[in-house]
């Protein structure tokens, strides 16, 4: 990490911006979502996109691009960061288990395994796309955007 | 901003930490649980932010923003490609049970 105050500042300006839009996106599919069943299906639903969205976000930038760019760190460390969350699961675990125990080891669970599926699954899909050279194509036109920025 | 102070604080454990255990998310998802508890059931918080949109921002926004799962899930994932899958499920499990322990202890504790 080089660079002075100046580019700390703006990494912590394009990590905020992101993170500003990821929590809007969460409050959004959760307020649709938390409230129609005991189980919070919306913090179900942002985490497991959101692995699948790092997965292949990191797998397809990472084999092109060095990870400190301004719009990777936007994107990752921001936007996607900030739509899952780990302490609305703690939380509504602890709550769900006061009532309904067996329900929290459920919501635990399918947190859990299909969070990691979900990685699995975007870090294949973000390896086959570097595979085939589409994904050349379309990252060079990323890293373009990014030396804008750099 | 939840997702600029998770950075900082990423950023300021990488500074002193140079283990392959991922420190960083690790305490900002610890802190973030922790919060969330006191700041979900603290009397203080219900009797001084019952009014307009402060609850979600803080709850929802920043806390929520501060803490992040896909991250931890794609570090867990990581440790075990590069062949170190013990640390790996060490890093998520114990980062579940203690994110639990210290959300029960914000909720009911304090």
């Amino acid at each position: 990490m080089s660079g002075g105050a100046p580019e700390l500042l703006m990494r912590v300006l394009m990590v905020g911006l992101g993170g500003a839009f990821g929590a809007l996106a969460r409050y959004g599919t959760a307020v649709l979502l938390n409230e129609r069943d005991l189980l919070p299906w919306g913090t179900l639903a942002v985490n497991l996109a959101g692995c699948f969205l790092l997965a292949l976000f990191l797998t397809v930038i990472l084999g092109r691009l060095s990870g400190g760019s301004f719009f990777v760190l936007a994107i990752s460390t921001g936007f996607i960061g900030s739509f899952t969350t780990f302490s609305a699961v703690s939380v509504e675990s602890i709550l769900l288990m006061h009532s309904f125990i067996h329900l929290a080891l459920l919501y635990l669970s399918l947190t859990l395994a299909f969070g990691y599926m979900c990685t699995w699954a975007g870090h294949t899909l973000g390896n086959l796309i570097l595979g085939t050279g589409w994904g050349e194509r379309w990252c060079g036109r990323v890293t373009a955007g990014g030396k804008v920025h750099d | 901003m939840g997702a600029a102070g998770r950075y900082l604080v990423g950023r300021a454990v990488a500074g002193v930490w140079r283990g392959d255990f991922p420190l960083g998310t690790f305490m900002v998802n610890m802190l973030g649980s922790f919060a969330l508890g006191i700041f979900i059931a603290h009397p203080y918080f219900a009797v001084h932010l019952l009014n307009g949109g402060v609850r979600p921002a803080v709850g929802i926004g920043f806390l929520g923003s501060f803490t992040t799962f896909s991250t931890l899930m794609y570090e867990g994932f990581m440790l075990a490609g590069r062949k170190k899958p013990g640390l790996g499920a060490f890093y998520v499990l114990s980062s579940v049970l203690t994110g639990l322990l210290l959300a029960w202890a914000g909720l009911y504790l304090f």
